[in-house]
């Protein structure tokens, strides 16, 4: 038993490694993008648009003469922001919604479910790009747009493990004892109902920075001249035909490279929190 | 042994079977594939032309507000009743000649000495494509719909005319004769038959799609057509394509190229692509960049005039700190205007020295003295005392890959003198509605005015009593020069006050002055024929193809 | 208790469906309501938009009135559930079509996208968690573990513009990205709106060549990013029940590993159908990126238009007529998966 579960680990680890390391490097980029990037990310110079990757310009430039490499680092900023933003506020706002509505079988919580299926019944894309088009395009309001589209998910997930831990003896038990439910919910329920909620933190993050950049290639995310990935693939894609290749690789990439290291860790966390998979002795 | 599953449904066996399947569809896909993937080319066929475009018309009704896509529809399905002679221009590219009128449906027309009134002489002959003659019947039923359903007619019988009473301005005189009386002089009076709204409709035709709620057949004129014109719309399709087929019957000969189908493309690198491919034979609306990598392409041209397009940055000239003119001249100081020309522009664009477009009569640039000179608007910032700079916004709608380039290339310019611009890229219908609410304080503005008269287009956005001046500029002589010669009939006269317009307009600055983008158009290299004229809208019946 | 016996007495199968299409209208209802007030906050006056130079004030009140924009909301709202109860969903004030017509003309380029997607995507990511499950530890297995990583972490729209930018610009082997045939094509005559059924319907092996070579690239960049997600749930399914009692039971009974598999497989289905379902609506969202690019004419650059216009009616149009197809495929789903679980209750 021993051996099998540090092979495991032994497995594992090669992954994790990979993927703490790609978050140490985002939040370095983050913390210490005005010292790493070489140019401004928002100065345009028209004498220097679309070059290709070169020595000066490592990444090329864009068609307003920005360069590339320093845009894509600052950007971290912004998608990590919003994508951190929105999902912390899903979070602390869908987890106490989910405890309420799975421990109370009522009427409120019945249309509070049926709000939910509303909400994700809706094309999520285009819910999103209606969304920001109403309230405008600002970075705060991106990230609220999108921590609305994910509270439903943190509140169901609750949920699902409040009702199969409400009926439990220990549960009883606490009743027994006198304490109120607000207790039972936050001090006996909560801490054993976060785990899958706090699996799904990471995943949801990488979600959000794919959504993100999606509004934005469409032009419903943030603003020009604002260093977002979508944004610069979007501006990049305009371009490809013409053969310039790099204004939406690279970006597209950093995308990639965000995503993947949430989903790694993601991933962890959830071997972590759930050691045994179903069906193995 | 019998099937294994857990429970009723689908047996082993059909799983296997559609497995099977699958893999010979895979497969079947895959040779298609490499079959049909060979790059494809337009049909050879030299009576039709394919048209790639930003965005089919929204309307077919010249009562529906124009647009660019519907001016260009409306240029071909409908005639009017004058038009202009052509002569070469820049490029030898065929445009219109503005001294140069000549009948269309009229076949002559007369103008009261004191420009008050003018009769219209008919053609006679002039058959539809559905095969009616044009008589005077056609022209006052058009002239009614365009009254009564007060839009577009109306807008210009009653602004630019000035006309109050409709049966006291229109009389059929006989069969063949019309006669249009206004109640004063007006410089217009000729000109303005030529515009491109004023196309006159096949009323046979028409009564046939007439219902009792809608009198004027404004539900079938929206997608179809009637009139005298060289094409007809055939299939209309909005969001997709237009098709129209050439009039037989039409009284200059019919066209060479029989059939015309637009289709819409709102990406133009796929429009770019498309004709590259040659599997469209005009593209429409590419961006400078990609007409630059077209020079270098065997099999295709691009044609260019400088047309009459006036491209600025408008500024709120009622809300500070804009309502101060040394503000707004430092912003025009401050401009990059060779780079612009250079980087975004390709040297296909021209500098504007004027709120007229420079190929109107009584057009001047010698009231233009503006130079890229960050110091001079850094001393007119703290002569306004604004040294410190302020914070501003700048509006552009989605879709312009151009605007937004030259939005980016400003806020940085700006931020060199101070200014810090906030770039709102809105939707075109909010940016709208902002600015002629005066909510955004700079917005770019793209017109051009189709009547090639300078106190028309001053009228229009110079004139602080009209409607789309939404600068708000407004200056009380420049508003009476303007309201004098659009009823003064003394040409030498009416010169000297545009061009007194011009020097105030300039000094004061309501706009920062940018370019006049001009109008290109990228064909196939046998595509032949393209001409000019103020509504940019491209005329088919003068293409052809070899 | 007569209810509940009544109740009872109707197949299973036939309670299952009731039940949920029960649920469906109120929950349509609901869709219709939320869509509208949503779609009323956007910003922006059309009727402005529209008349630009040739605005006066009554040319703006004549055309408020036309496109019914006048009213309160509650007056707007009756109007357009009177309308929607005629089948008519509008105008579009950007197109001028009745928005039914223009939905209706879009439907099928979206719906021929996505079903090859699916199609596609349920054979790969099934084919791949498969074949990676039964042979352990094989390439398959290993490539899976990476592509599951990956795929969920790449953007679609990247996606597509790398396979034009290599496929078309560079390669030349695919066709120019715009549309679902070559220009100088006529599609085939309209059966059941998918080009490369009419045109084989029609024997227009021109057409059908045409159309699927413009398909190929678009179903490709949608097949790449979502049969990862597939993969990895069919792969974590199919992997217990195959590890499962019973099927060693079977295997050492003799049966042979094909059968096994089979049967595995058919046991993992409620999951797989339910992850398909959602797929489905999962399709229609991302088909508005992709349809974007390969300007496609569907649905979703008809979305995308009318949210970038504040065009109200098509955007209340597509809205509703995308919850209406995502709450159908959901309930498909639920009877399915109801029918194909004996162990479900209703």
């Amino acid at each position: 038993m021993k051996l099998t579960s540090s092979c495991r680990g032994g497995r594992l680890s090669a992954t994790l490694i990979f993927g703490l390391s790609l978050l140490v490097l985002q939040i370095v980029l983050i913390v210490f993008a005005p010292l790493i990037a070489p140019h401004s990310p928002v100065d345009a110079d028209p004498m220097n648009i679309l070059k290709p990757p070169s020595w000066h310009y490592w990444f090329g430039t864009d068609v307003s003469g920005m360069d590339i490499l320093s845009r894509v680092i600052y950007a971290t900023r912004i998608n990590l922001l919003i994508s951190v933003t929105a999902v912390v506020i899903a979070f602390v706002v869908g987890v106490p919604i989910g405890l309420l509505i799975g421990f109370y079988k009522n009427l409120l919580s019945t249309l509070v479910m049926r709000i939910f299926d509303f909400i994700q019944s809706f094309p999520v894309f285009v819910l999103g790009m209606a969304l920001v088009s109403v309230m405008g395009q600002e970075i705060w309001n991106v990230a609220i747009v999108l921590a609305v589209l994910f509270i439903p998910m943190f509140a169901r997930l609750i949920r699902a493990e409040v009702l199969s831990l409400r009926d439990r003896p220990f549960i009883s038990a606490a009743r027994c004892s006198g304490a109120t439910n607000l207790t039972i919910m936050f001090r006996h329920i909560l801490p054993n109902a976060m785990t899958p909620a706090i699996v799904q933190v990471s995943i949801s993050i990488g979600m959000a920075i794919l959504l993100t950049a999606g509004l934005s290639f469409v032009g419903a995310g943030v603003r020009m001249p604002t260093p977002e990935w979508g944004l610069m693939v979007a501006n990049g894609a305009q371009q490809m035909i013409l053969g310039v290749w790099w204004a939406a690789l690279f970006p597209g990439l950093a995308i990639i490279i965000s995503v993947l290291t949430f989903a790694i860790l993601g991933d962890a966390v959830k071997r972590l929190a759930e050691p045994t998979s179903r069906g193995e002795q | 042994m019998s099937k294994l599953y857990d429970g009723g449904g689908v047996p082993a066996v059909a799983r296997i079977r559609s497995a099977f399947f699958a893999r010979v569809l895979v497969a079947a896909a895959v040779m298609s594939i490499a079959a049909g993937s060979a790059p494809a080319f337009a049909q050879n066929n030299n009576s039709m032309l394919l048209v790639a475009g930003p965005r089919t018309p929204e309307s077919l009704d010249q009562e529906y507000p124009p647009t660019e896509a519907s001016h260009e529809a409306r240029r071909n399905i409908y005639e009017r009743l004058l038009s202009y002679e052509m002569k070469p221009g820049e490029n030898g590219v065929m445009v219109e000649n503005f001294d140069k009128l000549k009948g269309a449906l009229a076949e002559s027309w007369e103008t009261a000495p004191d420009k008050s009134s003018i009769t219209f002489h008919l053609r006679k002959g002039v058959k539809s494509y559905a095969g009616n003659t044009l008589t005077a019947d056609d022209v006052m039923w058009t002239f009614e719909r365009g009254w009564n359903l007060k839009a577009t007619f109306r807008w210009y019988m009653t602004q630019v005319l000035k006309i109050t009473d409709f049966n006291a301005a229109f009389k059929k005189i006989d069969e063949q004769t019309v006669k249009v009386t206004l109640p004063g002089p007006s410089p217009l009076i000729e000109r303005l038959w030529v515009n491109n709204d004023l196309g006159i409709i096949d009323s046979v035709e028409i009564k046939k799609h007439i219902t009792p709620d809608d009198p004027w057949a404004s539900r079938w004129l929206a997608s179809h057509s009637a009139s005298f014109a060289p094409y007809q719309v055939t299939k209309y399709a909005p969001g997709q394509e237009v098709i129209y087929e050439s009039n037989k019957n039409y009284y200059r000969g019919a066209p060479k190229l029989t059939r015309i189908i637009f289709r819409e493309m709102p990406t133009s690198a796929n429009r770019l692509a498309a004709l590259q491919a040659g599997a469209v034979d005009v593209a429409e609306w590419l961006a400078p960049r990609e007409q630059a990598t077209l020079e270098k392409m065997p099999g295709v041209k691009v044609w260019r005039v400088y047309g009459n397009y006036i491209q600025r940055v408008e500024m709120n000239n009622t809300s500070a700190p804009f309502d101060n003119e040394k503000v707004r001249q430092a912003l025009n100081y401050a401009v990059p205007r060779d780079q612009i020309l250079k980087s975004v522009f390709y040297g296909t664009a021209r500098l504007t020295k004027s709120p007229v477009s420079e190929i109107y009569p009584a057009y001047t640039d010698k009231y233009y003295n503006y130079s890229e000179n960050l110091d001079k608007a850094r001393a007119l910032l703290k002569e306004a005392g604004l040294e410190k700079g302020f914070k501003t916004q700048l509006g552009y709608p989605t879709g312009d890959q151009t605007e937004e380039e030259l939005a980016i290339i400003l806020k940085t310019a700006f931020s060199k003198i101070g200014v810090d611009v906030e770039l709102q890229k809105l939707p075109a219908s909010t940016l709208v509605e902002r600015y002629s609410k005066g909510t955004i304080p700079m917005y770019f503005f793209r017109d051009m005015a189709i009547v090639p008269d300078a106190a028309y287009v001053t009228n229009l956005w110079l004139n602080s009593a009209s409607l789309i001046n939404y600068s708000h500029y407004k200056n009380a002589e420049v508003d009476k020069l303007i309201n004098d010669s659009l009823s003064m009939t003394d040409e030498a006269k009416r010169k000297t006050s545009m061009e007194r317009v011009q020097q105030l307009v300039m000094e004061q600055s309501p706009w920062v002055f940018l370019i006049n983008p001009g109008y290109q158009l990228a064909t196939r290299a046998n595509v032949k024929g393209y001409s000019w004229n103020t509504t940019n809208g491209n005329t088919w019946y003068d293409f052809s193809k070899s | 208790m007569i209810l509940f016996s009544t109740w009872r007495s109707i197949p299973r199968s036939m309670r299952i469906v009731i039940a949920r299409i029960g649920i469906l209208i109120p929950q349509m209802f609901g869709v219709m309501f939320a869509t509208f007030l949503l779609i009323r906050l956007l910003p922006g006056d059309p009727a402005l938009l529209m008349l630009g130079n040739m605005a006066t004030p009554e040319a703006i009140a004549a055309l408020r009135e036309r496109l019914n924009l006048n009213g309160t909301i509650w007056s707007q709202f009756g109007g357009y559930v009177r309308a929607l109860l005629h089948g008519d969903l509008g105008t579009s004030m950007f197109t001028s079509n009745p928005v039914t017509v223009d939905l209706l003309q879009r439907v099928p380029a979206t719906l021929e996208l996505i079903t090859y997607s699916m199609i596609f995507t349920v054979i790969l990511g099934v084919g791949m968690a498969v074949t990676s499950v039964v042979r352990k530890g094989g390439w398959v297995d290993r490539g899976s573990r990476i592509y599951g990583m990956a795929a969920g972490a790449i953007p679609d729209f990247w996606v597509g513009l790398l396979l034009i930018y290599t496929l078309f610009h560079l390669a030349g082997v695919a066709p120019a990205p715009f549309g679902r045939v070559d220009s100088f094509i006529t599609p085939p005559p309209a059966v059941t709106g998918f080009y490369t059924v009419d045109s084989v319907l029609a024997g227009d092996w021109a057409a059908f060549r045409s159309s699927v070579s413009h398909l190929w690239l678009p179903v490709l960049t949608l097949t790449i990013v979502n049969a990862g997600g597939l993969m990895k749930m069919t792969q974590s399914v199919f992997a217990d029940i195959y590890k499962s009692e019973f099927i060693r039971h079977a295997r050492a009974s003799g049966l042979s590993e094909r059968t096994l598999v089979l049967s595995a497989l058919r046991n993992s289905l409620p999951p797989i159908i339910t992850m398909i379902g959602f797929l489905f609506g999962f399709l229609l969202g991302a088909a508005v990126l992709v349809e974007t690019i390969f300007a496609w004419g569907g649905l979703g650059q008809y979305a995308v238009q009318a949210v970038m216009n504040s065009d109200y009616p098509a955007l209340q149009g597509f809205v509703l007529v995308a919850a209406a197809f995502i709450l159908v495929v959901y309930t498909a789903v639920d009877v399915l998966y109801g029918l194909a679980d004996p162990r479900i209750e209703i």
